[in-house]
């Protein structure tokens, strides 16, 4: 029963169908938790580690949510002075859209990752085939909220420079988001914690450090 | 037997354009294909280990044919839930029962192509003594049959999906990438196929080190010092 609804949210999803957003919203929650329980499995030797399953399945939802509720506010402002106030309900269900989508792959890859993890890679290995599942889910996911976005910017061209921006947007916050909620797969030798013991810190002044220092 | 040559004629024959004989394909039927079709190969590449001592290369060779479809099945198991969900995503009509059959398909026609490729493997396999180039055949060999597998996949795909949805094939290439990458893993993790001369026979060897080290190891063996 429940592999049909979401055989049937798949295809409403792709076919930019209206779905009401209780339904996406769970969507997001269970297939990120599948996700990000399969992320924190990296290494699992101990029962201490074993509570990095339980951290990451409640982070990555929470990463993914957090994001777009911090971001709502700033679009909505940008879609109520370009003029396009009025449809806003519509965008946010093209967001939530996107965001399911999102949560659907990442669980569609999270046997590939958990292959990878189970075939012995390393740490920086782990993070880069999380990264290139992260990479695939955000690229349907971009996919699926431009089908939603269609109608709208066949009705109002505005809306194509206002599908871009929250792109930007999300990415630039997400970035953040993800920096500030880790470890989600957590190194071998840390201590395994629900939040990083230091000081908050900036992603991007992170990496911006990291290439000065690659050139110095 | 005979309805099983007839589907498989069919299947290799690509139905001239019609798909009803990839989405009415049973999945037990594939599944029994499946199994036969890689246990041909794979007992060919357990032959390696005949001219070991004793019985080693008898259990080889029945290892060998048994690990050789579980090595696709198994791949089809890691990959299977990214396709469904890229394809469901991506406006494409298939069920899920549709994507499975497809898939499976597909998979029947890269144990098929290996399976052909068995005699010639079983030829240089006993004429042979160097590991590294039989190691590097069967990469080769069995590259081939996936190449061929997935191209008949990606051909299917074309005629099933729906115009609007074609666009979408990019998500498709990275799937393919991940199926060859996780193939490829998952045959160095099920591993020993050929049994190395001198190794007492294990069912399976201890984890460590990937696919894509070892083949650039043999090479060098290979051509090298």
């Amino acid at each position: 029963m429940r592999a049909l609804a979401l055989e049937r949210q798949l295809r409403d999803l792709s076919g930019g169908a209206p779905i009401p957003l209780r339904p996406l919203f769970a969507t997001v929650m269970s297939a990120g938790a599948i996700d990000g329980a399969v992320v924190g499995s990296f290494a699992c030797d101990s029962w201490a580690r074993a509570r990095l399953i339980l951290f990451a399945g409640i982070k990555v939802p929470l990463l993914l949510l957090a994001t777009a509720a911090l971001c709502m506010p700033g679009f909505f402002a940008l879609n109520a002075v370009a003029g396009v106030g009025h449809a806003f309900r519509r965008a946010a269900r093209a967001i939530v859209a996107g965001q399911a989508a999102v949560a659907l792959s990442l669980a569609s890859l999270s046997p590939f990752v958990l292959f990878c993890y189970l075939s012995g890679v390393g740490h920086a290995q782990a993070l880069l085939v999380n990264a290139f599942a992260f990479a695939c889910a955000s690229a349907c996911g971009q996919i699926v909220m431009h089908r939603y976005y269609r109608a709208l910017i066949a009705e109002d061209p505005r809306h194509r420079r206002l599908f871009g921006t929250w792109i930007v947007l999300y990415a630039l916050v997400g970035t953040q988001m993800g920096w500030l909620l880790r470890p989600f797969v957590g190194a071998p030798d840390a201590p395994v914690t629900f939040f990083r013991n230091e000081p908050f810190s900036n992603a991007y002044v992170v990496v911006a450090e990291l290439v000065v220092a690659a050139f110095r | 037997m005979l309805t099983m040559m007839r589907r498989l004629d069919l299947l290799l024959r690509g139905g001239e354009g019609d798909s009803s004989h990839v989405s009415e394909l049973p999945v037990a039927l594939s599944l029994k294909m499946t199994l036969a079709l890689g246990g041909i190969y794979g007992a060919c590449m357990g032959l390696f280990a005949l001219s070991g001592s004793g019985a080693i290369g008898f259990f080889q060779v029945c290892a060998s044919s048994v690990k050789l479809p579980a090595l696709f099945l198994l791949t089809l198991l890691v990959a299977f839930p990214a396709l469904y969900v890229f394809s469901a995503l991506s406006g494409s009509p298939l069920r899920f029962i549709a994507v499975l059959r497809l898939l499976l398909a597909s998979i029947v026609v890269m144990t098929a192509v290996s399976a052909s490729f068995a005699p010639i493997l079983a030829f240089f396999t006993l004429s042979t003594s160097s590991y590294p180039f039989v190691v590097l055949l069967n990469v080769v060999l069995l590259g081939t049959a996936g190449i061929i597998g997935l191209r008949f996949l990606r051909r299917l795909l074309l005629l099933l999906l729906a115009v609007e949805a074609r666009a979408s094939l990019g998500i498709f290439r990275i799937w393919l990438v991940i199926f060859g990458l996780v193939g490829a893993q998952m045959g160095w993790l099920l591993r020993p196929f050929i049994g190395r001369p001198g190794l007492a026979f294990s069912a399976f060897r201890p984890r460590g080190g990937s696919f894509f080290q070892a083949v650039f190891e043999h090479f060098i063996r290979l051509f090298g010092a």
